[in-house]
């Protein structure tokens, strides 16, 4: 509803908005009753009535309607129009207040509903804001869900690059005695061919004999074998740790096959050893263990790991001490380490994705998230019991099916 | 602005605006008390509370011109106090001319800047066009000590294009020199939108004697 549909407080009156039909003609039957006569009230805008004497009823200055008494005098018509002109003051006063109060009333709803398409106005703006906000925010998940699992990734392999560091190093040594006996072998063999030259030309014993001195054949003939020997060794070995790094191939594969447990705790500890400061003691305690179906790359990465975690947190002398129980059907694989141990609020975040003690950039925070998705697809827990400056023990289940 | 159709009245609608307490009903008051035109009508106080003014006053004026036509002038006050913008708002609608009534005491400047930021506001809110809009500044209680400086005012408000007037409404003083002000600014609106003049056979003197009383 528009205002300018409404009544306007300060319009201009006739008789019919100030008394209502009734009221006039209860006043017309007051007045008959009063005097004994006929009286009758009309407004300006209608007919006039004859037969009455009649005197003009005033609001704001103009005649707004007539009071006529039949046979009235000027001092009834007098009388009747300052009775009537207290009950047209009256109503107007109401009549004015009332069109102000919902004039009023009116303005300010409209103001409210301009206010409300405002409101929502800027809620929909509002509503699209959250909107776009909400797929920023998805759009920023997205690459931060990429980003962790290439560093989930990375840090998968990165204890494959720390292992072949070691592996590298373990094999750097005997190449490097084999290199240097070899040199030797080929200095042996130039030296003899100075004695089989000689032999060639048909020289003299004496010459022979000279040359067999200078040529200190007796010391050849003496270290050749044992030179031949060593590198043997050296091979045999470096074909060792082909073997054992066969534990740790076919690490992308999931295929589970049947595999040994102690024989691939074995492995690994002998893989971790040499990456090990000396005062860092590793023992063993396997006891007999059925064969269990698992992903054996996968595992041994586990162990390599938690192996490796362990003597990282010995600072000094300690001791890993590596154990395994078959029990409930389950077998149990405890790595004992006498370490730093873990701080009490730590402890229930540690498998926390990116959870890191280790000084910015030292750790990656996904270490133990990787050793325990490698337990649970194989069925398996992580418990782990550790005291601050003591040391802390993590123990693998793994059911046997 | 006022209409002229035949049969009718010509109504003319005249509001005393501005703050709280500063003497708008005052200056209705003496008006009435003042004004001695043809027709003049109760003031008509609609409801007061401990003397402030909730609703408005309404003072009628009126005469007939040589040519027949009755003229009334309807005087309105608004409620100064903040609370009933509504009712202010309301009031003003259809308003042909203001006279903003400034308390001239240095303690009252603030709400005589509000009132009259308010007043511009709310021409605005009921379609009237503030710069054509006659309208009269008065700075009543001139008799109070601690006031502004007429120097004061004029220089406060010598850039504006409304006449300025001083007054002490309790007394009458200036009351009817605020009200001619306004009116010759009236005439020259009506004069030039209906011809008054020409077809009602008044000039801006006779319209002012007309409306003021002949005394």
């Amino acid at each position: 509803m528009s205002i300018t549909s409404l009544s306007q407080f300060d319009r201009e009156f006739k008789l019919n908005d100030l008394l209502s039909q009734s009221d006039q003609e209860k006043i017309e039957s007051t007045f008959s009753g009063l005097l004994g006569r006929k009286a009758k009230i009309w407004g300006s805008d209608t007919a006039d009535e004859s037969g009455y004497k009649r005197i003009a009823i005033e609001w704001e200055l103009e005649a707004i309607g007539f009071i006529g008494i039949e046979n009235g005098t000027d001092q009834e018509l007098q009388e009747a129009v300052t009775l009537i002109g207290l009950l047209i003051k009256s109503a107007a006063r109401f009549q004015m207040a009332s069109d102000l109060h919902i004039e009023t009333v009116h303005a300010d709803y409209e103001a409210l509903l301009e206010k409300h398409a405002a409101l929502r106005e800027s809620e929909s703006q509002y509503k699209n804001l959250s909107r776009q906000l909400e797929q920023k925010v998805e759009e920023q998940v997205k690459t931060i869900q990429v980003a962790q699992s290439k560093l989930y990734q990375a840090e998968k392999l990165a204890s494959v690059g720390q292992l072949a560091a070691g592996v590298a190093h373990e094999i750097n040594t005997p190449l490097a005695y084999m290199q240097s006996n070899l040199d030797s072998a080929q200095t042996y063999l130039e030296d003899m061919k100075v004695l089989t030259d000689l032999v060639e030309k048909g020289a003299d014993q004496t010459a022979l004999q000279k040359a067999w001195e200078d040529q200190e054949i007796d010391y050849v003939m003496d270290d050749f074998p044992k030179l031949l020997q060593d590198n043997m060794d050296g091979v045999k070995k470096v074909a060792e740790i082909v073997a054992d790094l066969k534990i740790f191939s076919n690490i992308d594969k999931s295929e589970k096959v049947l595999d040994d447990v102690n024989g691939r705790l074995e492995t690994v500890a002998k893989m971790i050893l040499p990456q090990l400061p000396e005062y860092v003691d590793v023992s063993l305690d396997l006891q007999e263990i059925p064969q269990l179906a698992c992903c054996p790359g996968h595992l041994g990465q586990a162990f390599y790991n938690l192996i490796l975690n362990g003597a990282q947190a010995i600072s000094g002398a300690g001791s890993v001490h590596i154990q395994t129980v078959f029990k409930d059907n389950e077998i149990c694989v405890s790595i004992k380490d006498t370490g730093c141990g873990i701080a009490e609020e730590d402890l229930p975040k540690i498998f926390d994705p990116f959870f890191t003690t280790r000084d910015v950039g030292a750790g990656t925070g996904l270490g133990l998230t990787v050793i325990n998705n490698i337990i649970k697809a194989h069925g398996g827990r992580i418990e782990v019991a550790s005291e601050a400056c003591k040391g802390s023990t993590f123990t693998v289940f793994l059911p046997v099916t | 602005m006022a209409e002229i159709n035949p049969g009718k009245p010509m109504v003319i609608k005249l509001v005393y605006y501005g703050p709280a307490m500063s003497g708008k009903t005052t200056n209705l008051m003496r008006l009435h008390d003042l004004l001695k035109p043809e027709l003049i009508g109760e003031l008509m106080t609609l409801e007061t509370k401990n003397d402030r003014t909730l609703f408005f006053d309404l003072l009628p004026l009126g005469f007939k011109t040589p040519s027949g036509l009755l003229v009334k002038l309807k005087l309105f006050t608004v409620p100064g106090q903040v609370q009933h913008d509504s009712t202010r708002k309301a009031v003003l609608s259809r308003a042909d001319g203001v006279v903003f009534v400034a308390d001239s005491q240095r303690s009252q400047a603030i709400n005589n800047g509000e009132s009259f930021q308010n007043l511009a506001d709310n021409a605005g809110r009921v379609g009237l066009d503030f710069q054509k809009l006659p309208i009269v500044v008065q700075y009543n209680k001139r008799d109070l000590p601690d006031i502004l400086t007429e120097e004061e005012i004029v220089d406060r408000w010598g850039q504006a294009p409304w006449p300025l007037t001083f007054s002490v409404a309790l007394s009458g003083d200036g009351v009817k020199e605020t009200f001619e002000s306004l009116l010759a600014q009236i005439y020259g609106v009506i004069d030039e939108e209906h011809s008054f003049n020409e077809q009602h056979g008044m000039d801006k003197n006779d319209f002012v004697k007309a409306v003021m009383g002949v005394r």
